[in-house]
């Protein structure tokens, strides 16, 4: 293994304030849907209205609870992976990268020789 | 005359432009969010450096970056869309109102002609009525198609959007994205973090517990990262009844130091199937290195993991207040300036000063570590309270332990002195597979002899000693000889801990600044059956110490009883070295004073204390040390047993 400097407590830190902003979107996205539903609701005669903006919403629904779960699957494989580095354990660090890997399989980020190995 | 029919808006326009601006806001919101853990995410790279990964993880949130901004944009359009909507067909609600009033009342404002004969012409009310009639219903006609055409520009607009709808995003339940959970837990991701801790540490403890005994300090030294991992990680909940539960609910109970708690501690952890000890005190070291009950050689290997992890906490800390340090100007003196710029000069001396000691103080914790470590000493507790505390042992206690002993530091002791103390323990120490020393550094001591003013010193750390003594009881032979030897304000806290429990067969007062609180009799110790000694210097000033402090730290040892031994010479066996004087030279290796520590230790005799004399001089008399007088010359030693 290549050689690296990992600190658990460092990433909990950052992982864990990362945490409050998730907990934040999503307590957001409950009352966005809150909103949508009112909205929804309100067009009276205008149904054609309420029609387009239910199709509007409906298509994005899903899409805070994404970028929560994102933000999550992010976070615990990055925790994990942090925790298996910091143990020396290769194999574990591997799986947990592969999990970071899924859950960020659009990532554009940088392309690096190498960068897959464990990711 | 029939009308067109007039269109019905029964839409909530206030519930709509309030909700256009709660989505607006809220959608912002989620983009924030998103954008602050973005943001927040990159700090990640000052503590994950992995060649392989590292950009890979920094770089994890970017992707959701687009799909947020996009999503706040599209609710931006909807909620545009919306308002438009709003401003556009309320007015038109109220002309659509108006329009119906119109057509409820045309027959009162256009009466209907009375039906006259056939042929007959029109008459003009009839033709007015008539154009009325046109106008008001192309009125309507106009009024709906504009209803309409609001309608449809509305969604238009929202049909129009196309953005925000998280594409690029993995969604929940797909299996391309297996690792997203359906309802994001973030209430339990400290939970899931430390799960994760645990698995990593305990795959490493299983393959620590492979590593020989001798190499576990150097893996430590060469792994930070692993060893502040184990010292994080947390015990978690284990199935009632187990062996590990049964660990935890001791150790719970332990706290208190009492030995009862202690003897619980123990016996858990003797309950762990023997193939496990070792990994648990590695999985748990922060937990078990310190916990008295667990036996003394698991100790040593929890904290050759603890003081690396301890050392490392000393060094950032000592980074960034030499960091504060560099960055901070000496104050410099202005006599040109008046009173008030001297006090803030003063102010600002004092705290520069303050600072300087500090990092002063930090340095000293970190090379005490520092030697610990190069050293692979023995240590038994490590931990960062109060002033630091330090314990550590030489040799092993065994069944064919004989012989036990403890040196309690006193006055000046800290993790600075971790080295100089440690080489006294080496002094007594003779290395013999029957004897097993401990440096007992589990409390705070006072900085000097004018600090140890008050009993506090002591009574805080009675509590500390005597739970350390319950451990050693429990551990060692019955058959054991068991000496404490107590120097300077350790003696005095040596005593609280008497008082509070603790016993050992034998007590060396070494310079004691007192038996201990309230202690003026061996009875008061509550330890009355100890054999006591007392080694000190003709010319140590703790004599002054003794006789202001003896309101706080008790009587003089003679009230005890105890047999005062000879401090003597630098080298025993050679009066040209010159006697002992003054309160630090007790552990010149040669000493008279080293050696009969040593025969406490060992159950050997000891040289006898050289009492003065009384001589006539002059016309009055005068006490005189014979051995001072005529060191070469004094050949009138005694011996005393000491078992």
């Amino acid at each position: 293994m290549a050689a690296y400097s990992v600190s658990v407590e460092g990433v909990r830190g950052v992982l864990l304030e990362v945490a409050a902003q998730g907990q934040f979107l999503v307590d957001e996205g409950r009352q966005l849907a809150a909103t949508a539903e009112s909205v929804r609701g309100s067009f009276g005669t205008a149904e054609d209205v309420a029609a387009a903006f239910a199709g509007f919403w409906s298509q994005r629904d899903q899409v805070a609870d994404q970028l929560s779960g994102t933000m999550y699957a992010s976070a615990a494989a990055v925790g994990e992976a942090a925790a298996a580095f910091a143990a020396g354990d290769e194999e574990m660090a591997a799986t947990a990268g592969n999990a970071l890997h899924t859950a960020t399989a659009a990532t554009p980020g940088p392309v690096q020789a190498g960068l897959l190995r464990f990711l | 005359m029939p009308f067109p029919e007039v269109p019905r808006i029964t839409a909530g326009f206030g519930a709509i432009l309030d909700g256009a601006a709660d989505l607006r806001r809220q959608a912002g919101n989620v983009d924030s969010f998103a954008d602050a853990a973005g943001t927040r995410w990159r700090a990640i790279g000052a503590h994950y450096q992995e060649p392989s990964t590292e950009l890979k993880v920094l770089h994890a949130l970017n992707l959701m970056a687009a799909p947020s901004d996009g999503f706040r944009d599209a609710f931006g359009a909807a909620a545009a869309a919306l308002e438009n909507f709003a401003a556009e067909a309320g007015p038109l609600k109220r002309v659509l109102d108006d329009l119906r009033e119109r057509v409820a009342r045309f027959d009162i404002e256009y009466p209907p002609p009375d039906p006259g004969e056939d042929g007959e012409a029109p008459d003009r009310s009839s033709v007015v009525r008539a154009g009325a009639q046109q106008q008001l219903a192309e009125e309507i006609r106009q009024a709906a198609r504009r209803w309409r055409d609001i309608r449809q520009d509305c969604v238009q607009a929202l049909t129009a959007i196309s953005g925000g709808t998280g594409a690029g995003l993995p969604r929940p339940g797909i299996a391309s994205a297996a690792a997203l959970p359906a309802v994001t837990p973030w209430a339990q991701f400290d939970r899931h973090f430390d799960d994760a801790v645990h698995a990593a540490a305990e795959s490493l403890a299983v393959r620590l517990a492979g590593l020989p005994p001798g190499e576990l300090q150097d893996w430590a030294t060469a792994h930070p990262d692993a060893v502040a991992l184990l010292q994080g990680n947390r015990m978690p909940p284990h199935p009632p009844g187990s062996p590990e539960a049964a660990l935890d609910a001791a150790l719970a109970a332990g706290r208190g130091g009492k030995e009862t708690g202690i003897r619980g501690i123990r016996d858990a952890f003797l309950a762990l199937p023997v193939e496990q000890q070792t990994k648990f005190v590695l999985l748990y070291p922060a937990l078990l290195g310190g916990a008295n009950g667990i036996p003394f050689a698991y100790r040593v290997l929890a904290n050759r993991i603890n003081i690396v992890a301890e050392q490392q906490k000393r060094q950032t800390s000592l980074d960034r207040l030499t960091e504060q340090l560099s960055a901070t100007e000496a104050p410099e003196p202005n006599p040109w300036l008046g009173r008030a710029a001297g006090d803030v000069y003063l102010q600002q001396l004092q705290e520069y000063e303050e600072l300087k000691d500090a990092v002063a103080e930090e340095r000293a914790a970190v090379d005490g570590y520092q030697w610990a470590i190069d050293n692979h000493r023995q240590v038994v507790l490590v931990s960062d309270e109060g002033d630091g505390r330090y314990v550590e042992m030489r040799g092993q206690m065994s069944a064919g332990t004989t012989s036990v002993f403890t040196l309690v530091p006193g006055t000046g002791a800290s993790l600075a002195t971790n080295q100089e103390y440690g080489d006294r323990l080496d002094i007594l120490y003779d290395g013999s597979r029957d004897t097993v020393g401990f440096y007992w550094m589990g409390a705070d001591l006072p900085d000097t002899i004018p600090d140890n003013v008050t009993d506090g010193y002591s009574r805080r750390g009675a509590a500390g000693l005597s739970a350390f003594g319950h451990a050693a009881e429990l551990e060692r032979p019955a058959a054991a000889v068991t000496t404490t030897i107590s120097y300077s304000a350790g003696a005095s806290l040596h005593g609280a801990a008497e008082q509070a429990g603790y016993a050992t067969d034998n007590v060396v007062y070494l310079a004691p600044a007192g038996p201990g609180p309230d202690i003026h009799s061996a009875e008061d110790t509550g330890n009355a059956e100890a054999n006591r000694y007392w080694i000190q210097t003709r010319d140590d000033p703790i004599a002054w110490a003794q006789l202001l402090g003896h309101w706080t730290h008790g009587g003089s040892p003679a009230q005890l009883d105890a047999v005062r031994l000879e401090s003597g010479f630098a080298v025993s066996s050679d009066p040209s070295s010159g006697l002992l004087g003054g309160h630090t030279d007790y552990f010149m290796e040669q000493s008279t004073a080293v050696a009969n520590m040593r025969a406490v230790i060992n159950g050997t005799d000891a040289v006898a204390y050289v009492e003065d004399e009384l001589a006539v001089a002059g016309r009055g008399v005068v006490s005189y040390s014979p051995l001072e007088a005529d060191p070469a010359g004094f050949d009138n030693w005694k011996t005393v047993p000491t078992r």
